[in-house]
Parts: C-alpha cells; structure tokens; sequence
C-alpha cells in the first residue's frame, strides 16, 4: 500500500463522520508515511505521534485513534492533525496544540 | 445421553484452556524473542542513551522524539532553523529495556509520555512543538543569562 492509497481509505471514512483530511498535502503524506512505517514495524497502523508497545495495548491509537472524536471536538483537528472538523478543512496553516488525552495507564 | 454432554463440554472447555494458555507462552516467547533480537546500539546511540540520564545537565536542550513524528520534524526544523545545538533521541530506535526506560524518564518529566518533549537547561520542559515557548526559552532566556553575565564580569 503507497501513502496516497492509504490517505484515500482515511480520506472516504473520515468524510462518513464529517471530518476532512488536513488541507496541508504534504503533512498528510508524511503522516501517511509514518502510520505505514509503523505498519511495517508492528503489524498495524499505529498513530506516527505515539510510540508503540503491542497490538493489544495499543488498540486505542490504531489509526484512527480512539482519541480522534473528542480531540476534533475540542481542538478542530485530531493528535496528529491528519483529520480536522469542516471549519478547518480548507486551512492548510491550522495545526493546534492538541494535549494527549491517552491514559498514561495505557501505555505501559 | 447426559454423560456424553458433560464430556464433550468438559473436552470443549479443557481445549479452550489449553489454547489460550499456549497463546499466552507463545506471546511471552516472542517478548523475550524481540528482546534477544534488539540490534546492537551504535555509538552515537549509546552516548545518547547515556546523556538520557541527566538531560540539560550539559547546557544543552535535550529532545526525547520518535522518528514517526511530525510534531517532532517540525521541532526540529525550527531548531536548526535558528542554529540552536541540541540534543535529538528518537526513543523508538531503542528496544527492550532500554525502551521502557527510556519511556519512564519521558515519563518522569511529561507524565503523560508524548512527544516531541524537550528538556531545556534548567530544568524547564517543553511538549509538542510550541514555536513561542522554545523561542522564549532558548534565545530569550539565553539572551539574558548572556547580558547578566556580561554585566557581573
């Protein structure tokens, strides 16, 4: 699976919950790059701005994260602004700060 | 008639037993397998491994990143943007223990362990890429700790 491929199947689902890929094409391409890098790695689609402990600990920061509905409502965008809410969609310079929601329980 | 349905439930549930206890050596096994199997450290990762210990201690930010991170990209792009000399320990090319350890001393600055997070001299933490607080921190504060000295020589 390339980069591009794989933003188009986050792309069609995240448009099913209204939401929208960043409009920064480039970061999304490296976030892409970095979710199959990780793929490679682990086995699954692990978030790129998360490290990575096993499949089972890790099944709320499986892209998309678990994280991703709240954070979108708080902040406009997800933890690693891949996704963003329709107010930002065409905003290529948007990237809050958004706090890790994750337990710290979780990643042990 | 009920005899053999007590066997064959009592044989169905010796079989589940067995299976989840073999799934759980085989997962313990490829925990240890993974340990056996880190790669040796390189040089540069051992000193970094080393100054891990006591970030900032040298008078240089120390950043704890993972190479799959865009927050810690930019991060760095603006450090070297501005000529700052830092520390950069992607904690997800270490494994095993020293993994865990590393996570723990992330950990004991940002408690909730994400990244980039940045140990200034000083003391002060910095997590995610915050251009105004580094900005601050690193040539503000660095500027006036400079300006004092001068001051008192």
């Amino acid at each position: 699976m390339t980069p591009q491929s794989l933003l188009k199947v986050l792309k069609a689902t995240a448009e099913q919950k209204g939401y929208f890929l960043h409009a920064d094409e480039e970061h999304c391409l490296a976030t892409a790059e970095g979710l199959l890098e990780n793929k490679e790695r682990y086995g699954y689609l692990c978030c790129p701005c998360r490290l990575a402990t096993s499949r089972d600990k890790d099944r709320d920061i499986i892209c998309p994260c678990a994280y991703r509905d709240e954070d979108i409502r708080e902040y406009g965008a997800c933890f690693c602004s891949l996704f963003v809410d329709e107010r930002h969609r065409g905003d290529p310079e948007f990237f809050p700060d958004v706090d890790e929601r994750r337990p710290p329980e979780n990643m042990d | 008639m009920n005899t053999t349905v007590i066997v064959v439930v009592a044989l169905a549930l010796v079989s589940v037993l067995a299976l989840l206890f073999l799934r759980k050596l085989k997962s313990g096994e490829d925990a240890a397998k993974q340990q056996d199997e880190s790669p040796a450290l390189t040089p540069e990762q051992e000193e970094l491994l080393g100054l891990s210990q006591t970030p900032g201690e040298d008078g240089l930010p120390f950043m704890f990143a993972l190479t799959t991170c865009r927050h810690c990209k930019k991060t760095k792009e603006y450090l070297d943007a501005n000529d700052a000399k830092y520390h950069l320990l992607f904690v997800d090319e270490f494994h095993g223990k020293n993994r865990s350890d590393l996570m723990d001393k992330v950990r004991s600055y940002n408690p909730r362990g994400s990244f980039p997070t940045i140990i200034l001299p000083g003391g002060k933490v910095v997590v995610g890429f915050r251009e105004q607080l580094l900005r601050e921190a690193l040539f503000h504060d660095s500027a006036v700790i400079a300006e004092s000295s001068q001051g008192n020589s």
